[in-house]
């Protein structure tokens, strides 16, 4: 009996911390859905060229993100899982280090090496190539904060498969790129999409890198985060109305991804 | 907010005997308590929010430790940003007491609004500048140069007024020289659209774009770092700022005294010293 009621408390607290928490998210996405849909025009705001070149934008930059962030950070997770190296932890810090800078203070950095006259922007406009406050730059300011998101599950996902799997592989004749690509890729694949999904995810609310290192300009830099600020300063409805379709996108993205995920974990 | 907590810790212990649940009700409804007020500092008997134009920072800082000098019972909280941001957070029921804008159509639209207490009025002016960092990559020296295709420029959105200033400029010298297409050639070489003129100032002191329109007192304040290029006669805008006291201070003492203290020799003082004209 007694054993009943402590196990009730315990119940009860860890429930109601979930409650508490699902609200304290929960409710001001959801005010900010209702008086989006009550004070703003949510569709006119989705037919506006403003909300439309910006989501375009939006989704264009963040997938080439993702993509590079995949094609770069997939070696990078698998050498902090798999081998020790000298100056490791170093590497692996600096590769946390976006997620803890404010994203204005990444931009800044950004700027500062590649601008036009950084050490890496400097050789690249003495041949004639802008990188900074151009389409390019938003990717890259997306890339520098999201790319940690997918490095820290990529590497998670390596950590978790059986090397006696791995070792069986190779045992049976296949080189070390086969067996990646066939044993050890497959099993993290849970992770790696994962992974993959939040990298997305951060991109696609990426604002103080991006304003910073790419700069503000309509049809070329400007994001949906950035197109929702610029509104906020005139006219609050409008900034509503895009808010609310960059988070339906987001949450629509975020559980197919996850579905997808899952069921890549089931299947293989 | 102290208060708050405490009057509810009272009510718990005098409510009965000292039970665990209710020390537990009592530390959820602090942390609530807490929530909900959140950083709430302890309100100052005397205190004035004043919200002032981004380029007025270091001026206005001066000028509120100078006032504060003068009348120790009054505390002054600033708040900077672009005029055009300051009125939409007025406009939304910002406790703002006095707003002093960067240029008159902000200031005019909150009166039109009934939010104004005082008719606006110009305490100063300033003058609208073209500024490259001061290596000065491009060589730049006139208008015409910022169509090159390699120039990046840097400039404010059409709301706030150094971005409307600069536009104004532009439109006038277009005018003056029978060139249609220079503003538009002009447009297409900003890198950036800034909402206040310090992040302007900003981008061109990191030496990361070409030129920009900012205001003189940028200039001067960026200590060298920016150098001014002289605008023909006939793209020279005049950019008169304006101060009024807010309707929800109306008849507030302190509030009026700050404005006084904006026009008085000792705030024009302080205002000439960063780069501003008076009317003195």
């Amino acid at each position: 009996m007694r054993r009943a009621q402590t196990f009730t408390w315990g119940g009860l607290v860890v429930g109601l911390s979930a409650a508490i928490l699902v609200a304290f998210i929960g409710i001001p996405v959801g005010a900010l859905i209702a008086r989006g849909f009550i004070e703003g025009d949510v569709l006119e705001a989705l037919r506006s060229p403003v909300a439309t070149t910006a989501l375009w934008l939006s989704l264009a930059t963040s997938a080439i993100a993702v993509a590079v962030a995949v094609a770069l950070g997939t070696p990078a997770a698998y050498l902090l899982a798999r081998r020790s190296f000298p100056g490791r932890s170093i590497v692996d810090t600096l590769i946390d280090l976006p997620v803890v800078l404010p994203p204005v203070v990444g931009g800044l950095a950004l700027l500062v090496a590649l601008g036009r006259n950084g050490v890496i922007g400097g050789p690249f406009d003495a041949a004639g190539v802008d990188v900074a406050f151009t389409t390019g730059a938003v990717v890259l300011a997306q890339l520098f904060v999201a790319v940690p998101f997918y490095i820290r599950a990529a590497r998670a996902g390596f950590e978790s498969v059986d090397r006696r799997l791995e070792a069986v592989s190779a045992t049976l004749g296949a080189g070390g790129w086969r067996t990646f690509r066939r044993v050890t890729v497959p099993l993290a694949l849970p992770s790696l999409i994962g992974g993959a999904v939040m990298c997305w995810a951060r991109a696609l609310g990426e604002f103080g890198a991006t304003i910073m290192f790419a700069g503000n300009v309509f049809g070329r830099t400007q994001t949906m985060p950035l197109a929702i600020l610029e509104a906020i300063e005139t006219d609050v409805d409008a900034a509503l109305a895009i808010a609310i379709v960059l988070i339906v996108l987001a949450f629509a993205g975020l559980l197919v991804f996850k579905g997808l995920a899952r069921l890549g974990g089931r299947v293989l | 907010m102290t208060g708050w907590v405490s009057a509810l810790v009272l009510r718990y212990r005098s409510g009965g005997p000292d039970s665990l649940t209710a020390w537990r009700a009592v530390a959820v409804a602090g942390l609530v308590a807490m929530l909900v007020s959140g950083a709430c500092g302890p309100v100052h008997d005397d205190e004035i929010s004043v919200y002032a134009a981004a380029s007025l920072r270091d001026a206005f800082t001066e000028i509120a430790r100078e006032f504060e000098e003068t009348r120790p019972i009054t505390r002054v909280v600033l708040n900077f940003a672009g005029s055009q941001v300051l009125r939409a957070q007025i406009e939304r029921g910002a406790p703002a007491d006095v707003f002093a804008s960067a240029d008159e159509v902000h200031a005019r639209e909150l009166e039109a609004a009934s939010l104004l207490a005082t008719s606006p009025r110009a305490f100063a002016a300033n003058a609208l500048a073209l500024a490259v960092p001061a290596d000065n990559p491009r060589g730049l020296g006139t208008i015409e140069e910022l169509t090159y295709a390699d120039v990046r420029l840097v400039m404010g959105v059409a709301d706030v007024p150094v971005g409307r200033y600069a536009r104004a400029a532009l439109q006038r010298y277009a005018l003056a020289i029978g060139n249609d297409g220079l503003v538009g050639a002009v447009l297409d070489n900003v890198a950036s659209f800034e909402t206040n003129v310090r992040l302007v100032a900003a981008k061109l002191e990191l030496g990361v774009v070409d030129a920009g329109f900012v205001y003189r007192t940028d200039v001067l304040a960026s200590d060298g770092a920016l150098v001014e290029i002289a605008l023909p006669p006939a793209a020279v805008v005049a950019a008169p700022y304006p101060i009024a006291v807010t309707q929800r201070a109306a008849g507030r003492a302190a509030a009026t005294a700050f404005t006084d203290f904006v026009h008085s020799p000792a705030g024009q003082r302080i205002l000439e010293a960063h780069g501003f004209q008076t009317f003195g």
